[in-house]
């Protein structure tokens, strides 16, 4: 592939080459030397805009949804991001929610429906970061150059197709539906909900993030680059650089510093609005080496707002690198590490959370309570199989609140979609879940499921629309 | 127990799976070292045990295996066996005494579908030729609860077939590996008319075979020197044991409703029980299936979506397991297989959808509406049902074989751990003293 754009590349490996020491310097840090364990686990969005309109690339989707207004009772809910309510309402309006309060405060506006959700737990619905199904086929893995920025999920996304109307069986309404990891760079993914009308009115933004894989699959099929990580690190700074050089050319532009408008380049363009920290880079790395090259290259050297995606093997030994660059975690699938030193199981989530905590590294500290969400990489573990993916990171030593976090809030914050998705708070989307119980005891299932204030899944024994349980 | 490795290996050959023996007079190992009319060999064990030291549980929720649950009751270990279960027992001198106070009590799982642990290689014919007691998947095994597994390399085929063997996970021993041999045979399910005919045929000649071999014995017996042995061809000698209800017929393959009414077609032609593995749509004909006296083996995970264009109801429920179970049909419950170690020991697979969790699957069953210590039962006596040997194990009741585990919890929570196992009667496992999960508690 070399001859379609052999000038670039040659142009930025020389000008990497060169800048490479400066830019890729790992600054003295020390495990040893680590901050306090006291200091809180702060997510580096780089300067990305503040609100949804400052955006410039990334399209937001519908704020405003036709549903019934109701009020939903619950004997049980968890906000998450407050304390829990014992004989709880929610109101919901135009999908949204527009209170929120125990059944004794909460005054129900006239014409308001009233839903008995009975026993049960009302839980947000749950955000996995690592999705694969939501298009009807497995058809996100072309791998046409080392890297495909030019690449999207948009148009695959297939909302009515069973595979991921299943999530909603699993509690999940919002997905980060990415590009597969064939290449060093599969393209961008989509954040959309899980159930809707249609694909447009089920999306939260698109791009939802840039897909990276930094090793650890493309080198299968890498292409003439190389396919070693010598290789494919050079084609991923390769690509970051032309990137952000069409970036700076439209700042310069947009503030009146250059003249002439820049040319369009499709398969540049989401990579301005990545340099614009509108959307993260959500990158599948794994193991000790490969995840430090992913917080050196994409973090220190490319400003890039990242988060890591798999975090599985050993790379949980970077847990104090990652606290200290605001770095998140999205670990998963598998949950442990046997440790061949020790032959210990080690609990990954565990791991990144609570660092030094956990006995290894000593002294390092974690990620914390919020730093660490959970993922499935669906459908490598079933979509609706997110919780069972969170109780098995409990059993290795994560705490139950960092484990419910890291379904809810913690992946929406790590994404940039906290304001909509995540937790059940006034003028959040209503996506709400009615679970038998616990949702982190498999024991436990989902009785109802709304999105965007909504009922799609309703498996209510006797209830109005009672199906066939989905999970 | 030191002992050179050429006295294992004789000791092993001695052991000569009973059943295999018997079905394979031919078979290399046998020819050495076995002879072919023991096949009770296992159970007629020469070496006289060391007397170990009684053991006694005390305190706690005891899981029996049944169903059923008893509080702080004792449980008294002797020589491997559960010697007596209830309130104010009197101890033997010396016994050692577990204090299981706010523990919990099951009995040890058994796998119906697991890698071969402990067998290194691809092992085809007798397993005890690839058997290393020093591997540690069995320590590792042990260390989630599973105590015992069913070995069986063999499927298909137009005749019973297969070596299988119910083994016991002892680290670090040979001895008292085998539960029992040759419970199940496996088979495919004929596929055409002809095929049916063929097997009509030679069960009708197998039926004959096992009157005359009844005649023969009971004329033996009686003290009759000349009367002749009756001769039987290959197809009887396989079909036999199932016909005598020694062995069960295992048939993998049939998920569809009309798959499954084919396989029944067989037990009914048998007489005789099948084990389904896999049925994915048995839950939409529970009580067929209840009616063959037949079983299953099931994947609750499993997810098949229903086919809208076939007007009667298909695809996977999870629900089944709690139809199935409700209807009488005596099942067991094993992971999704998959690409991602599905029902492997393995240490590159998915937690929760592996054997280091070998309870999960139990979880989903009461996810699909199954009472929790039914659901227990999947994994225990149910298991041991199904794999005929719960003669042996599979329930914490009198006169089976101490395989137990106490547990920081309930034996179904995601959360709780194996604190201490004991086989056959001695404690092989404690939590604190190996390196697997040290330190991890239910919290």
């Amino acid at each position: 592939m070399m001859h379609r754009i052999q000038n670039p590349y040659t142009v930025f490996f020389t000008a990497t080459l060169l800048l490479s020491p400066l830019l890729g310097q790992e600054k003295d840090t020390s495990p040893r030397k680590s901050p306090a364990q006291a200091a809180t686990f702060k997510i580096d969005f780089g300067h990305r805009p503040k609100e949804e309109k400052d955006y410039k690339v990334a399209k937001w989707g519908p704020k405003d949804f036709d549903s019934k207004d109701l009020a939903l009772f619950a004997s049980r809910i968890l906000p998450v991001t407050s304390a829990p309510i014992e004989d709880g309402v929610v109101l919901v309006h135009r999908g949204k929610i527009l209170a929120v309060g125990p059944a004794s405060e909460i005054k129900i506006p006239q014409g308001y429906q009233r839903v008995e959700l009975g026993d049960g737990w009302l839980l947000p619905g749950f955000v996995d970061l690592h999705c694969h199904i939501a298009g009807a086929g497995w058809d996100l893995n072309d791998t046409v150059h080392p890297t495909n920025p030019e690449f999207r999920t948009l148009d695959l996304v297939g909302i009515h197709h069973p595979q991921i109307k299943r999530a909603l069986a699993g509690g999940v309404t919002s997905v980060l539906y990415i590009p597969g990891s064939g290449s060093n760079s599969g393209g961008f993914g989509t954040l959309t909900k899980t159930a809707g009308r249609s694909a447009s009115e089920a999306l939260i933004r698109f791009p939802g993030s840039l897909k990276v894989a930094q090793a650890g699959n493309p080198e299968r099929r890498a292409g003439d680059m190389g396919a070693g990580r010598i290789g494919m690190n050079f084609g991923l700074r390769a690509m970051f650089e032309r990137g952000r050089a069409y970036y700076q050319k439209w700042e310069a532009y947009d503030a009146g510093k250059l003249k002439e408008k820049p040319e369009f380049q499709p398969d540049l363009e989401y990579l301005r609005g990545l340099f614009r920290n509108e959307y993260p880079v959500s990158v599948h790395t794994q193991a000790y080496q490969v995840c430090l090259e992913t917080l050196r290259e994409l973090h220190d050297e490319f400003g890039l707002w990242t988060f890591v995606d798999h975090g599985t093997f050993d790379a949980y030994r970077l847990a104090g690198e990652a606290f200290k660059r605001g770095v998140p975690i999205a670990l998963g699938p598998r949950q442990y590490q046997f440790d061949r030193d020790t032959s210990r199981f080690i609990g990954l989530a565990a791991g990144w959370a609570l660092g030094g905590k956990l006995g290894w590294p000593e002294g390092v500290p974690g990620v914390g309570r919020d730093g660490i969400a959970i993922n499935t990489d669906a459908p490598v573990v079933p979509q609706e199989e997110l919780s069972v993916q969170a109780a098995m990171a409990v059993r290795l030593g994560l705490p139950d609140s960092y484990a419910i976090r890291g379904l809810t809030i913690n992946p929406a914050r790590f994404i940039g979609a906290d304001h909509r998705v995540g937790s059940i708070e006034v003028g959040k989307d209503a996506d709400l879940v009615l679970w038998t119980g616990d949702p982190l005891d498999p024991r436990n299932y989902v009785r109802r499921a709304m999105v965007n204030g909504t009922f799609y899944y309703n498996c209510d024994p006797g209830g109005k629309n009672h199906k066939r349980r989905k999970f | 127990m030191k002992r050179s490795y050429a006295m294992i290996a004789l000791a092993t050959g001695m052991l000569a799976l009973g059943a295999s023996s018997q079905t394979r007079p031919s078979s290399r190992r046998s020819k050495k070292a076995a002879p072919p009319s023991t096949p009770k060999a296992p159970a007629k064990k020469t070496a006289k045990k060391a007397k170990t030291r009684p053991l006694a549980i005390q305190g706690g929720t005891f899981h029996i295996g049944d169903g059923k649950v008893v509080r702080d009751a004792t449980l008294l270990v002797e020589d491997g066996k559960i010697k007596a279960f209830g309130f104010h027992l009197d101890l033997p001198k010396g016994c050692k005494i577990l204090d299981a106070k706010d523990k919990h009590i099951s009995p040890g799982f058994i796998m119906v579908q697991a890698p071969a642990l402990g067998l290194r290689g691809r092992p085809s014919k007798d397993f005890q030729d690839y058997y290393n007691p020093f591997d540690q998947t069995i320590r590792r095994a042990i260390a989630v609860g599973i105590t015992s597994y069913l070995y069986m390399p063999a499927r298909g085929g137009t005749l019973p077939s297969g070596n299988s063997a119910v083994l016991r996970l002892i680290p670090r021993e040979l001895d008292e590996i085998l539960v029992k041999a040759g419970t199940l045979k496996s088979m495919s399910v004929p596929s055409s008319p002809s095929a049916w005919k063929k097997l009509r045929e030679a069960l009708e000649k197998t039926r004959k075979y096992q009157k005359e071999k009844a005649a023969y014995e009971a004329k033996k017996v009686a003290g009759d020197t000349k009367v002749k042995a009756p001769k039987a061809d290959k197809a009887s000698l396989a079909l036999l044991p199932i016909l005598e209800g020694k062995a069960k017929l295992l048939i993998s393959g049939a998920r569809t409703v009309s798959q499954i009414r084919e396989a029944l077609r067989l037990a009914k032609l048998l007489g005789k029980g099948i084990v389904l593995n896999g049925p994915v749509e048995a839950w939409i004909i529970p009580d067929e299936i209840a009616a063959t006296h037949s079983s299953c083996i099931l994947q609750p995970r499993v997810h098949v979506e229903p086919d809208p264009t076939r007007i009667e109801e298909n695809g996977s429920n999870i629900q089944g397991p709690y139809i199935l179970a409700k209807a009488g049909v005596p099942l067991t419950v094993t992971p999704p297989p998959g690409r991602f170690g599905g029902n492997g020991m393995g240490l590159g697979g998915l937690l929760g959808r592996d054997l280091n969790t070998p309870f999960m699957d139990a979880c989903f069953a009461v996810r699909g509406g199954m009472d929790n210590e039914k659901a227990l039962s999947t994994i225990t006596l149910q298991a041991a049902k199904i794999l005929g040997v719960d003669d042996r194990i599979g329930s914490l009741e009198v006169g089976k074989d101490a395989d137990i585990l106490i547990l920081d919890g309930d034996p179904l929570s995601y959360k709780s751990f194996v604190e201490t196992a004991i086989v056959l009667g001695k404690i092989r496992y404690e939590k604190e003293k190996e390196p697997f999960y040290k330190g991890l508690k239910n919290h």
